[in-house]
């Protein structure tokens, strides 16, 4: 009788702790959505002239963090979304810059010395803010 | 004293099958719950992959700007929208996808929604186009 207890115990122990392992909930995969989102600001920068444009394209990328509170950097460029209050000044990762320094209105102050060359569309990346 | 111990025995068995009763109701419970909650997260992504796709094909061909009918004259402009009228893409896209309900609009609607970024071609705005659906 004690054998057969102890059996179902151990049987209920194994059981509850595998269910304590198995996450309850599972996280949504939007990779292909953020993916998405980054080919429309392209598309939007290539629409509205943001890309042959520095100033211009400073205001598209405000705009676009204001509508979605997402953050895009262009690698080579001084285009970004990042937030900055007026008058400060930050430092932005870039991937390829490392370091960018910007201030209120996005334009770049210093970048050291890296070389800004021109736009590179292909190194640009859309997401999460990093602040 | 057989019997005694019989019905010892049985004290023991009958008070410790209680709450072992108790113990695999609550597993076999707690089991069909997660189970529950996989299908829901399941469910969940696939309207939500779902609702990533119509809105790719909305924003790049469906409801895009178009110039001219066939190739080589046709030009698509991915992402600039010259209508706010989607009524008879949104019937078409809820049935083929089979979707229970799907909302397409400028303003945010019930249910799961995602939304992409266009540019609306009448005011030259960024505007948010939302995809919603069940």
């Amino acid at each position: 009788m004690q054998t057969l207890e102890a059996i179902l115990s151990l049987l209920v122990l194994v059981s509850l702790s595998i269910f304590l392992f198995i996450p309850a909930e599972a996280k949504l995969d939007n990779s292909v959505y953020l993916y998405s989102l980054q080919g429309d600001v392209e598309n939007v920068m290539h629409l509205k002239d943001g890309l042959e444009n520095i100033s211009e394209g400073n205001e598209i990328a405000m705009k676009i963090y204001e509508e979605t509170g997402l953050c895009m950097e262009f690698s080579e460029t001084d285009i970004t979304s990042y937030p900055v209050a007026k008058g400060r000044y930050a430092q932005v990762s870039v991937p390829q810059l490392k370091e960018l320094g910007l201030e209120a209105n996005g334009s770049e102050v210093d970048a050291g010395a890296l070389n800004l060359t021109g736009f590179k569309p292909n190194s640009f990346s859309f997401g999460l803010c990093n602040n | 004293m057989a019997n005694r111990c019989k019905a010892f025995l049985s004290f023991d068995f009958l008070f410790s099958l209680i709450p072992i009763l108790l113990i695999v109701s609550y597993t076999l419970y707690y089991a069909s719950f997660l189970q529950s909650r996989a299908e829901e997260n399941l469910e969940h992504q696939a309207l939500f992959n779902k609702l990533v796709s119509a809105s790719d094909y909305v924003v790049k061909i469906g409801a895009a700007k178009t110039e001219g009918n066939f190739f080589p004259e046709k030009k698509v402009y991915p992402n600039l929208i010259p209508s706010e009228d989607f009524s008879k893409l949104q019937g078409d896209l809820e049935k083929r996808l089979h979707f229970n309900s799907l909302y397409v609009s400028f303003e945010e609607g019930k249910g799961t929604c995602i939304y992409r970024l266009v540019v609306y071609e009448p005011t030259n705005e960024i505007r948010k186009l939302y995809f919603c659906g069940e």
